[in-house]
């Protein structure tokens, strides 16, 4: 089993994923019914958060992955270093790829602030050593140095945080979890792509590499007032004040986030991308509903 | 009662005013022994030989967690410690920052001298995490500046990024 990612950023067709996560609780129809609206409006992957650090703590982004699978959908793993261990990462990673969720996201994940603010940060591996244990791995070795029964594939994928200041510290990590093994990047939720292209074409100068072609540029449709509120105090994340006003003052604002996330899609694909994540918060068919106006593209 | 003290480190976070005032809230009769320094089992044993066999009804002990437990294995009996302990820390203007865990294996050298291990809340030996705050503060620590934020600054000024991007293992 070949990620289905990486196929999709091999063969330069741009590649759409929709992020979302179960229900609190074991109860997964509406998790379903999600997935398989997902699927039919041609995401070609859906990534699951699972117990993010902001929000509440949903069940694993592995169990998501295999309830995934079990309805044909191509999932797309988060590893937060936050949350697990070494081994408890080594043992997520063998199992992600026994069920051919072979795609993986990893990052640091961010302090806990949810509804489980007492639970023990864990930061054992960083995503940079993250990388490296997934290269260790795919080479057949456990981190011990044991040999693996079979090779898996796994595809890892770290965050670009575009809008740290100053940026050129976000270029010397992403170039450094780039030289450890990451395959692809993701960015956080953005609102406009000039941090973006500005971050790439910093990169290429800097680096004498072009990474455009890796980058999965992540969105969210800001579909209400309280959509925009949610994410203030979210460290990454940077809504332009004169997209929150549009919003703001807009009566169908839900139409008008629908329709300002689509036209960065468009936009990401006509920089040249490799793909658009689309995150639906509290509204579950909003992802589905920008696919559909993104139509064929 | 028995009360000891270390008489070296505590005198470093508290005045010997403060010592004296802590003894004098607690109402009771109180043997005091100083140590130099407890977590020196040859010194903890000499000065506490006398006191061996006796009983004595809670032993107060004025020291870090280590000098605390030194002093109960060597007299057993109730150890009760009066301190909480911190980890390595730096004392500035009366505040403690820990820098250093003790973790038997010092790579402050690839990090322009800050040990980030000890120092970034999320102990990321390969940092920053992907939410610096603006103005380059801390997620964790909204107070305090990003730790990998210094790293970078002084690594800059010395010409010596491209050690920033080196994947360090331990």
């Amino acid at each position: 089993m070949v990620s289905y990612l990486r196929d999709l950023l091999g063969e330069l067709e741009f590649a759409f994923t929709a992020e979302t996560a179960p229900e609190l609780g074991p109860g997964t129809d509406d998790f379903v019914k999600r997935l398989r609206a997902l699927k039919k409006a041609k995401y070609h992957l859906v990534s699951l958060r699972g117990a993010p650090g902001y929000g509440p703590e949903t069940m694993s982004s592995l169990a998501a992955a295999s309830i995934a699978r079990r309805y044909h959908v191509e999932p797309v793993i988060h590893v937060s270093c936050r949350n697990r261990n070494t081994a408890a990462i080594q043992a997520d990673l063998l199992g992600a790829s026994a069920i051919e969720a072979e795609t993986v996201i990893v990052r640091s994940g961010a302090q806990n602030k949810s509804r489980n603010a007492g639970a023990r940060p864990v930061y054992d591996l960083d995503p940079a050593r993250a990388f490296k244990l997934v290269s260790t791995l795919n080479n057949g070795k456990t981190i011990a140095g044991e040999p693996l029964n079979q090779k898996p594939q796994l595809f890892a994928g770290g965050v670009i945080a575009v809008n740290t200041s100053p940026l050129e510290i976000e270029l010397l990590r992403v170039r450094r979890n780039s030289m450890a093994g990451c395959d692809f990047f993701i960015t956080n939720p953005l609102f406009g792509l000039s941090n973006l292209k500005k971050f790439l074409s910093e990169y290429e100068r800097l680096f004498g590499e072009a990474i455009g072609k890796r980058v999965i540029m992540t969105t969210l449709p800001l579909a209400s007032a309280e959509a925009i509120n949610s994410l203030k105090g979210i460290p990454g994340i940077y809504v332009p004040p004169e997209v929150e006003q549009t919003i703001n003052a807009e009566e169908n604002k839900r139409s008008l986030g629908i329709k300002f996330a689509a036209l960065l899609v468009k936009e990401a694909k006509k920089l040249g991308l490799g793909g658009a994540n689309v995150i639906s918060v509290g509204d579950p068919n909003i992802a589905v509903e920008v696919k559909e106006r993104l139509g064929d593209l | 009662m028995l009360f000891v003290e270390c008489a070296l480190c505590p005198r470093w976070n508290f005045s010997k005013e403060s010592i004296s005032e802590l003894v004098k809230r607690i109402p009771a009769n109180l043997l005091p022994v100083s140590v130099p320094v407890l977590c020196s089992v040859e010194q903890a044993e000499k000065s506490l030989a006398p006191l061996k066999g006796k009983e004595f009804d809670s032993i107060l002990v004025f020291a870090c967690g280590v000098g605390a437990q030194v002093v109960s294995e060597t007299l057993g009996g109730r150890v009760i410690p009066l301190l909480d302990t911190k980890q390595i820390s730096k004392k500035n203007l009366g505040k403690l920052e820990e820098y250093c865990e003790g973790c038997d294996n010092c790579n402050i050298h690839e990090t322009a001298g800050i040990c980030v291990k000890t120092r970034c809340p999320k102990h990321l030996l390969n940092g920053p995490c992907e939410s610096i705050l603006e103005g380059g503060m801390c997620e964790a620590k909204p107070e305090m500046k990003c730790v990998w934020v210094s790293v970078y600054e002084k690594m800059k000024r010395e010409n010596r990024l491209s050690d920033f991007v080196k994947v360090r293992e331990k």
